[in-house]
């Protein structure tokens, strides 16, 4: 956790238009000035543009896109999602980080969030990697505790999918569709993926750990995914405010967590049926680990599984499995 | 199709030398069995819905030991299986390898949600009763454990 890094770029960032010298900075965190140096180097890796040294003092070049917790805070509207922040220029990745966590026995509350500015090891489904650009992407993972038995959790990563949606469509008016189960695709293009663990007891979930990669402000993605990948700012032609997308995001997937552990499931499939252009009459083909389908969908059941038809009319419901092809 | 009847139609077929190859559909249920050599029956359910409904596959240990109690680690979703965290690694475990109650012994996804399998009990590991990637139904045996 970077907290004291954090609160060495809201100094700066406080004092905008002077050069703040290197002493008095190392003096008010109560770090040497070699840490200083140190820090100050983290933060331009991440992207930060400061100009400067520790004799002439340390000046930012422009606000930087970095999602601080002193912002992030102000913004939030939930009630517990978030209010527990953890906040890393560089980190493996936000999962692997929340499981650690988890893992080693730290008291965690429902509702932590850890965000990340770059991912040395982002990941994807089986164990594919994710491309983390610094400052461009939103990597974020949440702790979950909720009541529902573990059947039910694959729910949550769809309705990460729909929270998503909607806080992205709100804040930038960009058209958002989701691909079964939870990919979000602008233009029929990926920007946004999400992954989650559990560890369960038979009867109960113990912790649900869901982690997302927007891509927001990437001006570029590399070549070998570019024909299937984009960005909001690619989409739009505009940079994207991260901090404002996130605090929606959050204040959206706590409604339907709290909304889920009420009432159950019906409003996340509801909504995921609506905002989907893969929920109805969609002709597609899925491979689910033994066999290609191939059919036309017919809504989800009430676990989140895909249903599709095939020619001999036969309907499959799909728990698990990757969309390969679609018209 | 139950557990009792679909047992029935697998102690059948063992107890015929004769027949090999065996595929029955019945109430959203296709079950298909097919005999090599001597070894007991390989039995894989292809039900209607996309993970199967039920498999009683071959466990060494119950022939090697008749009678004997074991306790099997049973899927809590429907998904698919994975031995190992990502296709380039070793499984979280193999036949004979000892588990301590916790102990991860595979993964079940489902709409890209991992499921950590962990074990109930600390025991041996005496038979992997899924293959890598297929889909498995709730509640369904995963892994076979002789008990410590």
């Amino acid at each position: 956790m970077d907290r004291k890094i954090d609160e060495l770029l809201f100094s700066l960032m406080q004092n905008m238009t002077i050069a703040v010298s290197g002493e008095k900075l190392a003096r008010d965190l109560g770090v040497s000035h070699s840490t200083l140096v140190r820090w100050i180097d983290k933060l331009r890796e991440a992207g930060v543009e400061i100009r400067g040294e520790l004799f002439t003092g340390f000046r930012l070049v422009r606000l930087p896109d970095v999602m601080l917790p002193q912002l992030i805070r102000p913004r939030l509207r939930t009630q517990t999602l978030g209010r527990n922040l953890y906040h890393f220029y560089k980190v493996d990745s936000t999962n692997a980080f929340a499981s650690r966590l988890v893992n080693h026995g730290h008291k965690v509350p429902d509702g932590t969030v850890i965000l990340a500015e770059s991912q040395s090891a982002g990941r994807g489904r089986l164990g594919r990697s994710w491309h983390s650009e610094p400052e461009a992407g939103l990597y974020l993972s949440m702790i979950l505790r909720p009541k529902v038995p573990p059947s039910l959790a694959p729910l949550f990563t769809l309705a990460t999918a729909v929270a998503m949606h909607n806080a992205i469509e709100r804040d930038t008016r960009i058209d958002v569709d989701i691909k079964w189960p939870n990919d979000l695709l602008v233009g029929g293009k990926k920007v946004c993926g999400i992954l989650a663990e559990i560890q369960a007891e038979v009867d109960m979930v113990r912790t649900l750990i869901i982690g997302a990669g927007l891509n927001v402000n990437h001006s570029k993605l590399p070549d070998d995914i570019a024909g299937r990948a984009t960005s909001l700012r690619i989409a739009s032609g505009r940079i994207q405010s991260r901090l404002e997308i996130l605090a929606e995001f959050l204040e959206e997937f706590e409604g339907l967590y709290r909304q889920f552990e009420k009432a159950g499931p019906s409003l996340i499939v509801e909504q995921w049926t609506t905002h989907s252009s893969f929920a109805n009459g969609r002709a597609i083909e899925i491979n689910d680990g033994v066999r290609h389908i191939s059919g036309v969908t017919r809504g989800l059941n009430p676990l989140g599984a895909l249903r599709v038809e095939e020619k001999n009319g036969r309907v499959t419901e799909v728990y698990s499995g990757d969309v390969l092809r679609w018209e | 199709m139950n557990f009792k009847e679909l047992k029935d139609i697998i102690d059948y077929v063992t107890s015929r030398d004769s027949i090999e190859e065996l595929e029955i559909e019945k109430s959203g249920v296709r079950l298909r069995i097919k005999r090599a050599g001597h070894l007991p029956p390989a039995v894989s359910g292809l039900p209607v819905s996309s993970a199967s409904v039920a498999s009683v596959p071959p466990t060494p240990a119950q022939i090697l030991h008749e009678g004997e109690d074991l306790f099997y680690i049973k899927s809590p979703i429907v998904g698919t299986f994975y031995k190992s965290p990502s296709p380039n690694s070793d499984p979280f475990v193999a036949v004979g390898k000892v588990v301590e109650k916790g102990t991860i012994v595979c993964i079940i996804e489902a709409m890209k949600l991992m499921n950590e399998i962990e074990s109930e009990v600390a025991g041996e590991i005496v038979a992997v009763l899924i293959e890598n990637g297929q889909p498995v139904e709730y509640g369904e045996n995963l892994f076979a454990v002789r008990p410590r």
